[in-house]
């Protein structure tokens, strides 16, 4: 059921908020685990008993944890918790492709007669939920939080329909306070609607128009010029920062609306500095999840392990837990060679200004000077060469394979006009238009604008609110009329 | 106003229009079908189902058509483009997008290579050889995309990339094409330089501003020159003339055809269209059969107008793609297919049987599968289409053209068995099948599925005789007097006496058909 469907809209949305805001407070969370339970279903009953499976592992596996005296014990359940988690993950998500690739070895050719069905279809949202249900387990764990008692507010916690498909990855400690007390007022149902409406125009005037350039090159990488290569690498950069952000300013709206407040996950990407920025500000959750579950835990790890040892060993340290939080970043994203590229890909840019940085800073130290700013040049070139990595890095993300995104970045950068001036009938007005309306959201302009003219005095408020739902009706024709085009996250 | 007030605006309005929506989505349920897909275990377990349920309601939802048609005249005005596959040229043309964009070009990079456009001029000639040899004449009538005719009005950037590959000196689609019917020999017309010459001279519209059809009157003016080099090819044959003797001023905002756009509130509507006004000097005693896509619609409407002003005697017209239902008239008949219902329809061939003129109908974009799957399936059938006097129709061989199984369970290695106790099975012929004073039987293998049985078989509602059938197969002869045979089909039927305990009812198998009779093989033959 996609934000965006007629069903969504007309029935699901509107039944599910007026049972929500006409119960009494003590009932919103079991409809809400009733909404999401219905939101999941429309996925495959197969998956929802999955989900309902794994959301119960989590609720025993949180009171296992916290019941046990013995750290060994502990420790074990823990074990349990993620083996399973990630053995559950593992196979939907990697284990088909990596039998594929094993049987074309001679020695584990015999597989092939075992695992003869091939492939199991992947549930919606699982790489999602399942993160969520190791922050949980993992939080308990670490007595960040106490384990959840109240089985429907952990199963709320897993299933929350706003983000079960794709995320905003939540801490658990961060829901658990607003499980207790979430708060719902006509301001946070103004608040929400303004996000959702705003996701309602990204993903279907902006994302959406796109469609058809992004297309136009990545089918038919073969004969693609270089024109036409640069110009639908721009729109599908576009294509998927509006998409996905258009779907968490839906969720984070939703998530309002009923009194949650879901962590932002995007906040001007294409404006970063370093590489390292841009994953700050890009799929917040997701890096923060890595950060906080992966990469402390492995700095940690290496620094009482001691690892690695010398006068640079911190900067090892820092380097090789960063090798690992970003190659398994990468492989989260997908099976295959080309995800664990796309990982080690941005660990290179990383790898570089990390150890620039901490020459810079020695430099600094050892002649002790003071922290310059940067000069304009310095920054102007570190912009581009960010925007470059992202290019490129984005490439082997949208490619079918490794050899499509090298053969497309080739035709990128070797000039050719193979396919001539065809492309040109893919740049119609709604593209056009998409691609203008998107500058507005890249810079924070928009931002501006709202904060500078529509929330001067009470009349531009009501304007602003006029001009919401005069994007809202657009956004619902477009919704209606041009049909459904899913949301490319909620494959991971 | 205080900010309290206007925090109430938007979940006032929003969630009141969408609840607005809820409740006529829920009034107009009762008054709508149900949803289609059976709900089967495994389609909620894989959420097809639910996926089917989200469909209906998106189908279903209240107002959907007026939404629309705003969202389509939204497009059309502020961003002067279509829906789906149609663009928006100058002045409010609207042309196919797809076609048009393989016409500008095509030059650049066709679609098929001479070799494979050598191999589809081959099938065409041998069908084209096979019905010359039953005295029918053929010919390929070559129409083009409307972009073709009318560049003129195409969007600017269209416009570009067409100038852009004019230039290049590469062959069309066309021109490989039109190669490959030359060295084959094959007999076509291609009316892109008449279109275009009626189109400069202005006399008639060729294209309706709002379609992506040709007109009748230019569809009227390709076939009459069609007709004359067909007389040239084919002398013995006679063809029509066409005559269009004056026009209706018809409103023709959007072409009906074009099912997306036809939702524009106000595309311009200060244009009329002429409606040709038809007679035919010299129609035609013969029967003409047409196969093409849904530009033949407009030939249709050009030999056809009324059961008392057509140019053939009849008329069968089979049509790719659109299904337009304008039923059997008199001297008319028509039919419609698509890609995915292949033309393996006997009905096709009885057409063919009958007229003396095949016309097939293309663009040329490419190689449609339709007429490569047409003419394999008339190439293969056209031979043995006739069932004749004493020909051996064994069950056990596939469908064939010259044989219809009524109630019948699918060909077993041994014959077919009927399904139940009524079954029959139909004798198609070009004539008669037997003269009036012949002397004729038929012969026929049968058996039961396990008990003895009494099986009374009639030819064309006539009783002939009955066969005591039992497990072992046998042969029977039974007599038919001449005076039961009709003309071109014959229906031989069988009725079983009493209905068989299934083999799955004696508990003998867990195969639960309703078996009848078991036909092995059957004929009609002259008594020697």
């Amino acid at each position: 059921m996609s934000f965006t469907s007629s069903i969504f809209l007309i029935i699901f949305l509107p039944i599910c908020f007026f049972f929500f805001v006409l119960s009494n407070e003590k009932y919103r969370n079991p409809i809400l685990l009733i909404a999401s339970v219905v939101f999941y279903f429309w996925c495959g009953l197969h998956f929802l008993i999955l989900l309902l499976i794994s959301a119960a592992i989590a609720y025993i596996i949180g009171r296992a944890i916290e019941r046990s005296s013995s750290v060994a014990v502990k420790k074990t359940i823990l074990i349990v918790g993620i083996v399973y988690g990630v053995g559950n993950l593992f196979y939907y998500k990697y284990f088909y492709d990596l039998i594929s690739f094993l049987i074309q070895i001679p020695s584990f050719a015999s597989l092939g007669n075992i695992f003869q069905h091939g492939s199991v279809l992947l549930p919606l949202g699982i790489s999602f939920y399942t993160f969520s249900i190791l922050s949980y387990i993992l939080d308990v764990y670490w007595e960040k939080c106490a384990a959840q008692h109240n089985i429907i507010d952990l199963f709320l916690y897993v299933m929350f329909f706003p983000r079960v498909i794709q995320g905003p990855i939540m801490r658990y400690s961060d829901f658990e306070q607003q499980l207790k007390t979430p708060e719902v007022s006509i301001k946070k149902m103004d608040a929400g609607l303004q996000r959702f409406v705003i996701g309602m125009f990204k993903k279907l005037i902006i994302a959406d128009q796109l469609i058809d350039l992004v297309n136009y090159s990545f089918s038919g990488i073969a004969s693609v010029g270089t024109i036409p290569a640069w110009l639908s690498i721009i729109a599908y950069l576009f294509q998927l920062y509006f998409d996905f952000s258009g779907y968490s300013d839906m969720a984070f709206g939703m998530g309002l609306m009923f009194g949650f407040k879901i962590p932002e996950n995007f906040d001007h990407p294409y404006m970063s500095e370093t590489v390292s920025e841009y994953w700050r500000r890009w799929h917040i959750t997701l890096g923060a999840w890595f950060r906080d579950y992966l990469y402390m835990p492995l700095y940690r790890f290496f620094l009482e392990k001691r690892l690695f040892s010398g006068k640079h060993r911190m900067l090892y340290i820092d380097l090789a837990a960063l090798f690992i939080t970003w190659i398994l970043d990468g492989i989260w994203h997908g099976s295959g060679f080309k995800f664990f590229v796309y990982g080690l890909w941005w660990v290179a840019f990383m790898f570089i200004e990390r150890i620039s940085d901490y020459h810079k800073k020695l430099i600094r130290k050892r002649k002790k000077l003071p922290k310059k700013p940067e000069s304009l040049p310095e920054k102007i070139g570190k912009h581009i060469m960010t925007i470059f990595a992202i290019f490129l890095g984005q490439i082997i993300f949208r490619a079918d394979s490794l050899a499509t995104a090298i053969e497309y970045i080739k035709r990128m950068f070797v000039w050719n006009t193979q396919d001539g001036w065809l492309f040109l009938a893919k740049l119609n007005n709604s593209t056009v238009l998409a691609l203008a309306l998107g500058f507005i959201f890249i810079f924070p302009v928009w931002a501006f604008i709202k904060k500078h003219v529509f929330e001067r005095n009470m009349a531009m408020q009501v304007v602003y609110r006029g001009v919401l739902v005069f994007v809202f009706l657009v956004s619902f024709l477009y919704s209606v009329g041009a049909g459904y085009a899913p949301f490319l996250y909620q494959v991971f | 106003m205080n900010e309290n007030k206007v925090s109430k605006i938007l979940p006032v309005v929003i969630l009141g229009l969408l609840s607005l929506l809820l409740a006529l989505f829920l009034l107009k349920v009762p008054s709508v079908s149900s949803v289609s897909v059976a709900s089967s275990i495994d389609a909620v377990l894989d959420g097809s189902y639910q996926t089917s349920i989200s469909t209906w309601i998106s189908d279903n939802i209240y107002g959907q058509n007026f939404l629309h048609k705003v969202y389509n005249q939204l497009k059309y005005s502020l961003l002067h483009e279509g829906a789906d596959d149609w663009i928006i040229g100058k002045d409010g043309w609207i042309y196919s997008d797809s076609q048009s964009l393989f016409e500008i070009s095509s030059g650049r990079s066709p679609s098929a290579s001479y070799d494979q456009y050598l191999e589809y001029a081959d099938k065409i000639k041998q069908v084209q050889d096979a019905l010359e040899s039953k005295g029918k004449s053929f010919c390929l009538l070559l129409d083009s995309a409307k972009a073709a005719i009318c560049p003129e009005y195409l969007p600017s950037n269209y416009q570009f990339i067409a100038e852009k590959y004019s230039s290049v000196d590469l062959l069309t689609d066309g021109d490989l094409l039109k190669q490959a019917l030359d060295a084959r020999g094959v007999h076509y017309y291609d009316a892109t330089a008449l279109l275009k010459e009626l189109n400069e001279a202005g006399e008639i519209t060729v294209f309706h501003r709002t379609g992506h059809h040709w007109t009748i009157a230019a569809a009227s003016m390709a076939v009459n020159a069609m007709f004359d080099v067909m007389r040239q090819d084919y002398p013995d044959k006679t063809f029509p003339q066409i005559q269009i003797v004056g026009k209706t001023n018809d409103l023709f905002s959007v072409d009906t055809d074009i099912y997306d756009l036809q939702n524009i509130f106000s595309g311009k509507k200060d244009q009329n269209y002429d409606t040709p006004v038809i007679q035919y000097k010299d129609p035609s005693a013969e029967n003409m059969f047409l196969f093409g896509t849904s530009f033949g619609y407009e030939v249709l409407q050009a030999l056809y107008r009324n059961e008392g002003n057509r140019a053939f005697d009849t008329l069968a017209v089979y049509q790719y793609f659109t299904a337009r239902n304008i039923g059997d008239n008199d001297g008319l008949r028509t039919d419609s297919f698509r890609e995915e219902q292949p033309t393996s329809d006997r009905q096709i061939m009885n057409e063919i049987r009958d007229s003396d003129i095949v016309i097939m109908e293309q663009q040329m974009l490419g190689i449609p599968s339709t007429h490569v799957q047409w003419l394999d399936y008339v190439a293969a059938n056209l031979d043995s289409v006739y069932y004749t006097l004493g020909t051996n129709v064994a069950c056990a061989t596939p469908d064939q053209t010259l044989v219809e199984y009524g109630n019948f369970y699918a060909v077993e290695d041994w014959g077919r068995w009927s399904k139940g106790t009524d079954s029959s099975v139909t004798l198609y012929s070009q004539n008669t099948l037997a003269p009036k004073a012949a002397k004729v039987q038929l012969r026929i293998s049968a058996r039961a599925c396990n008990f003895s049985n009494c099986c009374m078989v009639s030819v064309n509602g006539h009783k002939i005789g009955t066969m005591e059938i039992d497990t072992e197969m046998k042969e029977f002869v039974l007599p038919i007097p001449s005076e039961y045979l009709k003309q071109k089909e014959n229906e031989i039927s069988f009725l079983l006496e009493n209905r068989f305990q299934t083999i799955y009812e004696l508990n003998a198998s867990g195969d639960n058909r309703s078996l009848g009779v078991g036909i092995g093989y059957l004929a009609i033959e002259e008594v020697s």
